[in-house]
């Protein structure tokens, strides 16, 4: 699943330490979920989403390519 | 190494100072226990409860890595702990499988003691080793 972490992140000019920090999990969450090698749960997913004020789907894409 | 949880969340230090209190624990009663059996005559179910007074502290840092799966708030730091127990408990099922095909087949001698113990928690800290390292790489522009 791809997703728009690390530009939403870098609008608001926020680190992924400090983004780590509002979402309460661990920089290398953050780092793995904007590398793509980690994809949240649906309420982590939901609290990334709702703090950039996005929907879910504004933030994670469907990659068509991981089949179904 | 199997105390390694490189996480500085909450439950990742309740874990490290439970293992670390733990393995002190097990230090002095290996010790108290050899130098009892060795200075005083047992046998009997004495002497098994003696036998397997260090094991008590073992089963403490197991319970130990339950509670940590348990308490972890972070989902990403809880899949990496769990990846690391599913990698400790192969390299332990291997262990004891080719040592009973080498047992069986070619009459190899049995495991000295403790080596599935060593086993289970050197690839357990190994994988948590690598892990970490892996997921604190990455820019952060």
């Amino acid at each position: 699943m791809n997703n728009q972490l690390k530009a939403l992140r870098a609008e608001l000019g926020w680190s992924q330490q400090l983004l780590a920090e509002k979402l309460e999990v661990s920089r290398q969450s953050v780092n793995a979920i904007e590398t793509g090698r980690y994809d949240p749960s649906l309420p982590l997913a939901f609290k990334i989403a709702r703090l950039f004020g996005k929907t879910i789907e504004e933030v994670f894409i469907e990659d068509v390519s991981d089949g179904e | 190494m199997g105390w390694w949880i490189g996480c500085n969340t909450l439950a990742g230090k309740r874990y490290r100072r439970r293992v670390f209190t733990a393995m002190s624990l097990y230090l002095v009663i290996l010790f108290l226990c050899l130098k009892l059996v060795k200075t005083v005559p047992m046998h009997g179910w004495l002497l098994y409860v003696v036998a397997l007074l260090p094991a008590v502290p073992v089963i403490a840092v197991l319970a130990s890595l339950g509670r940590y799966l348990q308490e972890e708030t972070d989902e990403y730091l809880r899949m990496l702990a769990t990846r690391s127990l599913i990698v400790a408990s192969g390299a332990l099922l291997l262990t004891i499988v080719v040592n009973d095909f080498l047992r069986v087949i070619a009459h190899g001698t049995p495991l000295s003691p403790f080596v599935c113990f060593g086993v289970f928690f050197t690839a357990f800290g190994i994988a948590q080793m690598v892990q970490d390292v892996v997921s604190r790489g990455g820019n952060d522009e």
